[in-house]
């Protein structure tokens, strides 16, 4: 176990550190881990991506944090989730509530069926607020216009008395993202806020939610597997695979140079559309099934440098001498 | 690559494979898992059988006649002088009616099936697929229908028609087929999307042909496995309809009567309506669970269509 | 609005159209209306007479404007049986139908959704298993089976309760459980299985993550739409109570007009029957109106942007 040797509050210290997390499925009998001892700290006032395939744990790690897990089949089984020095996993269901929206926020993917389809934008909001703050029903509803103006909703006076269904998706997803911020969360977790999205509108929601981190000097949790997003967004980066992080870096240094061979597929994967290449490169094979993983590095069967370790034994996260961090133990030099 | 790996990376792929193997079941498989799976199913399949068995072959073994009266040896309980289920309060065996009321009902079932399968389909199949006016006119008709209370129709019948079973089949059947081609009409639209409607279209297949053809193989499933649930409708309707007097008329013996004739003799012999009252319950039980469990193994979808027209 | 109204404007037209057929089907055996006014032995010409007098020899169409006439006019007829006059027999009847129907339906909505709540909250649990047994059991059983069970029990062996008779308290409980029975069990099944659907949807996750309470999660967000299809089938449910009042109300000999209308049909009074079925389905269409209007307005995906 890792000593808890974090500084409370903000300060240089991480604002939330997740220790040697795991997550597992328990279904008919079987259990399984889903994320795999996960560390990670995300710092005051960056954006910290979180990128996978779907499938890899970064959801789960998540709603984790959020303790939103579907329980049962899924439950943390061990770990620490530290939020300014306090484990929220000890924390019980009411100081929990308080945390949430108001200190830590979640919006999530598919804005259309995230909201509750009969109650009107401006009680959802307002009911949020309520729930947090000792507030009169009106001063909680200018609020809300307030939040939903900011969030750049058009005419937001008149959609507080909308139903979800009567906006558009990307409307729907500004709600979302005003239900989150109502409060001022110092970490907002966004959970692939504009995959369900047009391309033209996942621009703007994508604008607004860097717009709204800079602005209230928050932290922010992106979950993506678009690399486009993550490179336009992202301050630091943490690569997850198979319920593990392979890799963690600072953004220009994890797209200049990254170390894990998955990272590097991902990459190569990319399409790029000021390079013409005869064709796209993917990564061979399939995510391995969470019941059945490989024995010793979870990439190996995919991997173009496996060596005889990698079948047999199970990579750490090492620290080099340049301060990356990867789990790897045959790291190549990149080419594209 | 080097050696090891390859071979590393064989092995791992048939670890993969084999693991992949032991978790896949082919359709008909899976069908036949969720059937044996599925113990109501079962259940509702064995007492099926005992209780049809009854009424087919009860009659023809005890070979006795169900109208036969005998006014020394009315009321008895079960097993008076060789009445396997005693006499009621005409004297006639309570069994061999029992199991003749039986049949009765399955026979008004099967004709109420029948009758709102084939204009259920039909119209659910027209509605569903030629669409415009006459969709428009069938779907207001089969909402009316839907709607309305299969007691109230089946008397309103019996007042135009006289008592009877035709008028309890012929309107528990019209209301059972608004029910079904309510849910065909559906499935017609979702199938007119599919890609090999929209292939026979484009070969230019006459709209006949293609309903025929294409549509209607495809329908038939979830038309019978929705039948099927209706059967405990018609048969409780059938049962209470006789049970007011205005279904099966004397001396056909059906369930829903002889329950009734007991009544007035609960004090002397309660067996005399308790016997054709547990049939009907178990009847329609078996019944029902089998709707229920083919609902579950063929067509699960439909599950939530069946969920509010349990009625009546 | 626009929903409502050409709801309403289907249930004129279904309405009319009803009457009509309602009055073609009793006019097909309308023999019989002159048979009952004349003694037997009455000759052709005097039959003829009746027929002539009944203004059963104008045009059908004729027949059924002079019959909506007189309805619309408050002339509604005397029976053939007894001579009572079908207005007053509606008021009278009317009325016991009325408290024996509405408590049908509180027993149906509002023990029927409590008790699938329950089921949902607790699921898997004995509260789970023993709701949805009782309520496999309520559709299961006959009620007019479940009616003679209930009178030999409470009536007979325990003599708590009344097996028949009209119209207090104590005669009510009987007739009245019998016939919510087999909606209540569907509104059991329908509240359950709606809660446990709505309870997976991903919005109950925003408001968890909103920091709402459990319990507000789930009493005000998840029940609220879990109401949407069971208001949808409300209105079967009421059509469903009232056909099962024409059986339950002849059994319990409750002085209803499901009760006057079966026997009606049975004794061929026409006049009664005629007018009885078009009241009852009124009740019927007016329900199912009822229940369009509310599902309007628990439902706002059908409100105009």
């Amino acid at each position: 176990m890792t000593e808890n040797v974090h500084h409370a509050g903000p300060g240089p210290g991480p604002l939330l550190s997740i220790r040697e997390l795991h997550t597992s499925v328990s279904t008919r009998g079987e259990s399984f881990d889903v994320v795999r001892n996960l560390n990670l700290d995300i710092y005051s006032n960056e954006i910290l991506c979180l990128v996978g395939e779907s499938g890899c744990g970064k959801s789960i790690t998540a709603l984790s944090v959020m303790g939103l897990l579907p329980t049962p089949p899924v439950r943390v089984g061990s770990g620490e989730i530290l939020f300014k020095g306090t484990d929220l996993l000890k924390l019980g269901k009411r100081p929990m509530r308080k945390i949430r929206a108001d200190a830590i926020s979640m919006i999530f993917q598919d804005p259309l069926t995230s909201l509750d389809p009969v109650f009107t934008v401006g009680s959802l909001i307002t009911e949020v607020i309520r729930a947090h703050r000792d507030m009169g029903a009106h001063d909680a509803r200018e609020l809300a216009g307030d939040v939903l103006a900011k969030v750049g909703l058009p005419d937001p006076a008149k959609r507080l008395d909308s139903y979800p269904h009567q906006l558009s998706g990307g409307m729907r997803q500004r709600v979302m993202i005003a239900l989150a911020l109502v409060l001022d969360p110092d970490i907002l977790i966004a959970d692939e806020p504009t995959t369900a999205l047009d391309v033209t509108v996942q621009a703007q929601i994508l604008d607004q939610l860097m717009h709204e981190q800079r602005e209230r000097h928050m932290s922010m949790l992106l979950i993506t597997h678009d690399l486009a997003v993550v490179a336009a967004v992202a301050d630091r980066v943490a690569v997850m695979y198979a319920g593990e992080i392979v890799e963690q870096a600072p953004v220009d240094q994890l797209f200049d140079d990254p170390r894990h061979p998955y990272t590097q597929g991902l990459l190569r994967a990319l399409p790029q559309v000021t390079v013409k290449r005869k064709r796209l490169d993917p990564i061979p094979g399939l995510v391995p099934p969470p019941q059945m993983m490989p024995p010793g590095c979870r990439f190996s069967p995919r991997c173009p440098h496996a060596i005889e370790t990698c079948w047999n034994e199970h990579p750490d996260l090492t620290d080099t001498t340049d301060n990356r961090i990867f789990r790897c133990f045959n790291p190549q030099p990149f080419t594209s | 690559m080097v050696e090891p790996t390859s071979s590393h990376l064989e092995a791992w792929n048939a670890r993969l494979l084999e693991y992949e193997e032991s978790r896949r079941v082919g359709p008909v498989q899976a069908a036949f898992e969720r059937m044996r799976r599925n113990k109501l199913l079962l259940l509702g399949s064995a007492l099926g059988l005992v209780v049809l068995g009854a009424g087919v072959l009860g009659p023809i073994i005890s070979g006795a006649d169900p109208t036969v009266q005998s006014f020394s040896t009315t009321n008895q309980p079960p097993g008076f002088e060789g009445h396997l289920l005693g006499t009621d309060h005409l004297g006639r065996d309570l069994a061999v009616r029992t199991f003749v009321g039986i049949r009765v009902s399955l026979m008004v079932a099967a004709g109420v099936t029948l009758l709102s399968l084939v204009l259920g389909l039909l119209l659910g199949m027209v509605g569903g697929f030629l669409g415009g006016w006459r969709d428009r006119t069938i779907r207001g008709v089969v909402d009316f229908v839907w709607g309305f209370p299969l007691i109230l129709v089946a008397v309103l019948f019996a007042g135009g028609l006289g008592e009877g079973l035709f008028p309890v089949i012929l309107a528990v059947g019209l209301v059972n087929t608004a029910a079904i081609a309510r849910v065909v009409r559906g499935e017609v639209l979702t199938l007119s999307e599919r890609e090999f409607i929209e292939a026979a279209r484009a070969g230019g297949l006459s709209t006949i042909r293609i309903m025929t053809k294409h549509l209607f193989p495809n329908i038939l499933a979830p038309a019978l496995v929705l039948a099927s649930y209706y059967v405990a409708v018609a048969i409780i309707a059938e049962a209470a309809l006789s049970f007011i007097g205005l279904g099966a008329q004397p001396p056909t013996p059906s369930l829903g009567g002889m329950v009734s004739d007991g009544r007035n003799f609960l004090q002397l012999n309660h067996w005399g309506s308790t016997i054709p009252g547990l049939t009907i319950v178990l009847l329609v039980l078996a019944v029902s669970l089998i709707g229920d469990g083919l609902r579950d193994v063929f067509d699960p979808r439909l599950r939530h269509e069946a969920k509010g027209v349990g009625e009546e | 609005m626009k929903r409502v109204i050409a709801r309403t404007a289907y249930m004129v037209i279904v309405l009319v159209l009803s009457s009509i057929a309602v009055f073609y089907a009793i006019r097909l055996s309308g023999g019989d209306a002159v048979a009952a006014r004349v003694p037997a032995s009455a000759s052709a010409e005097e039959r003829e007479a009746v027929r002539e007098q009944l203004g059963l020899n104008d045009p059908f169409h004729q027949q059924y404007f002079d019959y909506v006439g007189s309805i619309l006019s408050g002339d509604l007829g005397n029976s053939l049986t007894n001579n009572a006059r079908i207005s007053t027999l509606i008021a009278e009847h009317g009325k016991n139908s009325l408290i024996l129907g509405v408590a049908a339906f509180v027993l149906v909505f509002g023990l029927g959704i409590p008790l699938g709540l329950l089921a949902s909250l607790r699921r898997n649990s004995w509260w789970d298993g023993g709701i949805m047994s009782f309520s496999v059991a309520g559709m299961a059983v006959p009620n007019f089976w479940l009616a003679l069970l209930a009178v030999w029990l409470f009536a007979s062996v325990l003599g708590w309760l009344p097996s028949a008779g009209c119209c207090g308290p104590k005669q009510l409980v009987l007739p009245s459980v019998v016939l919510a029975m087999e909606g209540m069990a569907l509104t059991v099944r329908m509240t359950r299985s709606a809660m446990l659907e709505n309870l997976n949807q991903d919005f109950v996750r925003t408001l968890r993550a909103g920091g709402l309470s459990e319990v507000r999660v789930v009493v005000k967000h998840v029940f609220r739409n879990a109401l949407v299809p069971i208001v949808s089938l409300a209105g079967l449910r009421i059509g469903q109570i009232v056909g099962y009042a024409l059986v339950v109300e002849t059994i319990f000999g409750w002085p209803g007009l499901g009760q006057v209308l079966v026997n009606a049909v049975l004794r061929r009074d026409y006049p009664v029957a005629q007018f009885f079925s078009l009241v009852l389905i009124a009740i019927v269409l007016l329900s199912n109106w009822l229940a369009d209007v509310g599902y309007t307005v628990v439902n706002p995906r059908l409100r105009k942007a």
